[in-house]
């Protein structure tokens, strides 16, 4: 896939646009400027690997700090910073897994971040795609994440989980294909 | 994307592209895909406002530490953007590593019979071996290689063949001492060890002849003399051997200053314990001295004719018996007084005229220099041989830490 190949267009435009490059931004200002165009994506997809909120919340914090002491170690020729920072939180959310070594659902606090009431047949729609999300394999689970919450490309997906780009894209269509045959057959 | 990588199916490309469009945003067709893209995202967990202040806070503040761990973890941040710290410091800890052993090894390369170049302190000083004295015979044991006669536990006997002195005619008579081993003298115990050593050593073309010279000065200095040598020069230097022959008790001073005339290349010792057949000698000498001393007596009683021609010729043998016997004792007492030598001279380089005489020269320094040189590559040389496996080893050690620790987190997912 020609988008693969080339790492200039890799970053998503949210990305893109909101982190100036390291030569001309002080460290703290491009740190804070990935910060706040990452930090939502990071939590979600940290909370539907982990789902448990409070796990999520650690190594959400965890990871920025990680990734704010270790900055001037970034090195641009590897990868994109978004990579770089979502290896750090797999990296971390899986060291907290073994650490743990339970699953737990994910909890709702109530009251915070409650959706706005939608139509019945949207509700029974999202009832169907959390059900055949929750029977996915977690490494189906965690390529969807990754591709739908983090918007990261194949090329950096594959950076984060250690694979070739076209590996990457093979899991990442498996994964949909699955997510598909899980949501018509529910 | 590498030559080797495998490519994608159309088919499957074309569908992934679509779903980085819809995932960017873009209208596409497949409008299930738009929907399931756009119900993903709304099942995404959404961060609660309290943690995100908080979150908000500590990046604003810059993840403040606790104030103990503050200065460790600067410090450790500082040994961090050093990244050339850490293997300058394994190259120092190498380096110190191979002075110690070229220190090492030019000090163990002196022993009680001395080395000229362990003073000069050159890592590629000289080889020495001294193999065990050899027994020669059922008596004689092992000896040390510390000299012509060495001072050992007494043995039966051994103190009537330490006072057979060198029989120059043969009616002297010599009365064997008492046996008791309790009244020997401390120097009749001495044990006969015949030493010998080969020196090496290389010279200038220039200096050839003046270490040749050298050789035989030493030599007559300590009281010994030129068994035999042999001179051989040309236009890149020569060689020069000599066969010395030096009192056992000097053997060691002369090697001292053989060594010092020249760059000692070589230099290997033996020792051989000749006891066994010096006091077997001896008896035999002493046995055919008293039965000299017999037929003697015998012949002073004869007074029959046939009876006195009978003892003269067992005088005449028994008489030679004891010069044959003399003679050996006496070959054996000079193998363990004088010591063998053999000294190889060798010169190198193109022989070339030498203004000065014997004044520190700047080609004097340039040796010198030279010679620092050496000892310093030999360093980096030990120190290379010590860094490169155990840098070998440590990065093998981080590699399989480093998977070892992969294979965990992946396992980890296992766990859902």
């Amino acid at each position: 896939m020609d988008r693969d190949d080339d790492r200039s267009t890799d970053m998503s435009l949210t990305a893109s646009m909101a982190l100036p490059t390291s030569e001309h931004a002080s460290p703290v200002a491009s740190f804070d400027a990935l910060y706040r165009s990452t930090v939502d994506e990071l939590y979600a997809y940290v909370a539907s690997l982990l789902r448990d909120r409070a796990a999520a919340e650690d190594v959400t914090a965890q990871t920025f700090e990680k990734a704010f002491r270790r900055r001037s170690s970034f090195n641009e020729k590897r990868g994109t910073q978004r990579a770089w920072l979502f290896t750090i939180a797999r990296n971390t959310a899986l060291d907290e897994l073994r650490r743990r070594k339970r699953t737990a659902s994910l909890v709702v606090d109530p009251g915070d971040d409650q959706p706005e009431p939608l139509a019945p047949e949207h509700d029974e729609r999202l009832a169907t795609l959390r059900e055949a999300l929750d029977g996915l394999d977690p490494r189906d689970r965690e390529l969807i994440a990754l591709k739908f919450h983090a918007g990261l490309s194949n090329t950096e997906v594959a950076a984060i989980l250690g694979i070739s780009v076209a590996n990457a894209g093979t899991r990442a269509h498996r994964a949909m294909t699955r997510l598909r045959e899980a949501c018509h057959v529910a | 994307m590498s030559r080797n990588e495998p490519t994608l199916d159309p088919q499957m490309a074309a569908e992934l592209a679509q779903l980085d469009a819809a995932l960017a945003g873009a209208p596409i067709d497949d409008t299930e895909l738009e929907a399931l893209v756009r119900d993903v995202r709304a099942l995404g967990p959404a961060i609660a406002p309290t943690f995100r202040a908080h979150l908000e806070r500590e990046v604003a503040a810059g993840f403040p530490r606790p104030r103990r761990f503050a200065a460790l973890a600067d410090r450790w941040a500082g040994a961090r953007r050093r990244p050339a710290l850490i293997p300058a410091l394994g190259v120092a800890a190498s380096a110190l590593v191979g002075v110690i052993v070229v220190v090492a090894v030019s000090a163990g390369g002196s022993d009680r019979a001395t080395v000229g170049s362990a003073v000069s302190g050159d890592a590629g000083a000289a080889r020495q071996s001294l193999p065990a004295a050899e027994a020669t015979d059922s008596a004689g044991g092992g000896s040390s290689a510390s000299g012509g006669e060495v001072a050992s536990a007494p043995a039966e006997s051994l103190a009537d063949r330490a006072q057979v002195a060198p029989d120059t005619t043969a009616d002297k008579a010599i009365a064997p001492a008492p046996t008791t081993p309790d009244s020997e003298a401390p120097n009749a115990q001495r044990r006969k060890v015949e030493r010998s050593a080969t020196l090496t050593l290389t010279t200038s073309a220039s200096g050839l002849q003046d270490a040749s010279d050298g050789v035989v000065r030493v030599t007559q200095d300590l009281g010994g003399y030129v068994a035999s040598s042999q001179v051989n020069s040309n236009d890149r230097g020569g060689t020069a051997s000599f066969r010395l022959r030096v009192p056992s008790a000097r053997l060691d001073e002369a090697i001292a200053r053989l060594s010092k005339l020249a760059h000692v290349r070589s230099l290997d010792q033996a020792a051989t314990d000749i006891t066994g057949p010096t006091a077997s000698t001896t008896d035999r000498l002493l046995d055919a001295r008293a039965e000299r001393r017999g037929l003697q007596r015998a012949l002073a009683k004869a007074t029959n004719a046939d009876e006195i021609a009978q003892l003269r010729a067992q005088l005449r043998v028994a008489t030679n018996r004891v010069g044959v016997l003399q003679a050996e004792l006496d070959a054996l007492r000079r193998r363990a007084d004088l010591s063998t030598v053999d000294v190889t001279l060798t010169g190198r380089g193109a022989a070339r005229e030498e203004p000065g005489g014997g004044g520190w020269t700047p080609g004097d320094a340039g040796r010198d220099a030279l010679r620092v040189l050496e000892v310093c590559a030999s360093v980096a040389l030990i120190a290379l041989a010590v860094a490169v496996p155990l840098g070998l080893l440590i990065a093998l050690g981080l590699a399989v830490a480093r998977n070892a620790r992969r294979r965990r987190r992946e396992a980890a997912l296992d766990v859902l």
